[in-house]
């Protein structure tokens, strides 16, 4: 499960560097996420834009992490394909997460 | 119903996947995976790439990987196969869709019926349940036929 975190201040940004978040890689990926994740940080935005494909367990994955984090730490999305948003948006949960177009809009000053 | 064909069984092959022309101009596609998580992904490439080779647009696409990827974790999930054993996936190019069926022998589904279309409460949180609400929304007709210890899927999506 390759990942990579960036600190920017009390914000860090984690970049999902696989071409999904299956059924396959869910328990991993929420593990590493929540390994990465700074005990101080406010924000945590996930970086989608190198992921392909999500299905409902990497969504269920998701959304366990934001649980984890919560309430010190917010979980949000940014840089979600048309396919990925598809999902969010069938099952509803693109209104459960703060979700921005891109990193550099996520988190002003950061550069992707 | 019209009944899918079986196809035979081909012992010794891991993952062939045949592309070929069949009856009146349509092509079809063959495939079949383990039933393990990590055989779904490597399927559903396969699937689309098929997909694409028939000229379905890509959004399309998207709708058919979504939906098969559910129906296919389903089956891994719930089916009580061993990793060895095969599922396997049939795909038709009809006039004006697609159709795609799941075949397994794995478990009958609960009282022999899809489930039916329900969304969990998205204000609590969930983590899962939302495998056939994408399915059923996704699809144009769903059908399950149980026979002779073989569950079949139908799913039925719009070509364009």
């Amino acid at each position: 499960m390759n990942l990579r975190a960036h600190e920017f201040g009390t914000d860090t940004v984690i970049s999902v560097l696989e071409p999904r978040i299956d059924a396959a890689l869910a328990i991993r990926f929420k593990d590493r996420v929540r390994d990465l994740a700074p005990d101080n940080a406010k924000r945590v935005v996930l970086d989608l834009s190198e992921v392909d494909f999500v299905d409902s367990s990497g969504l269920g994955a998701i959304v366990a992490v934001m649980k984890l984090l919560a309430p010190a730490t917010s979980l949000e999305l940014c840089g979600m394909g048309t396919t990925v948003a598809k999902v969010f948006s069938l099952t509803r949960m693109d209104r459960v997460f703060a979700i921005h177009e891109s990193v550099a809009d996520a988190v002003p000053g950061a550069r992707a | 119903m019209k009944a899918w064909q079986m196809p035979s069984p081909a012992p010794g092959h891991s993952a062939p996947v045949l592309v070929a022309s069949v009856g009146n101009g349509s092509l079809l596609f063959t495939g079949q995976m383990r039933a393990e998580f990590c055989a779904v992904a490597p399927l559903l490439c396969k699937l689309t790439d098929w997909l694409g080779q028939n000229a379905v647009p890509a959004e399309r696409q998207a709708d058919i990987e979504i939906a098969m990827a559910e129906a296919l974790n389903n089956v891994v999930e719930h089916g009580g196969l061993m990793p060895r054993q095969k599922i396997e996936v049939l795909a038709r190019v009809t006039g004006a869709g697609v159709r795609i069926a799941i075949i397994d022998r794995g478990r009958a589904y609960p009282e022999g019926i899809v489930p039916e279309n329900a969304s969990p409460n998205i204000a609590e949180l969930p983590e899962g349940g939302f495998g056939w609400m994408l399915i059923h929304t996704l699809t144009q007709t769903l059908r399950y036929h149980r026979s002779a210890g073989t569950n079949i899927l139908t799913l039925e999506f719009d070509r364009h």
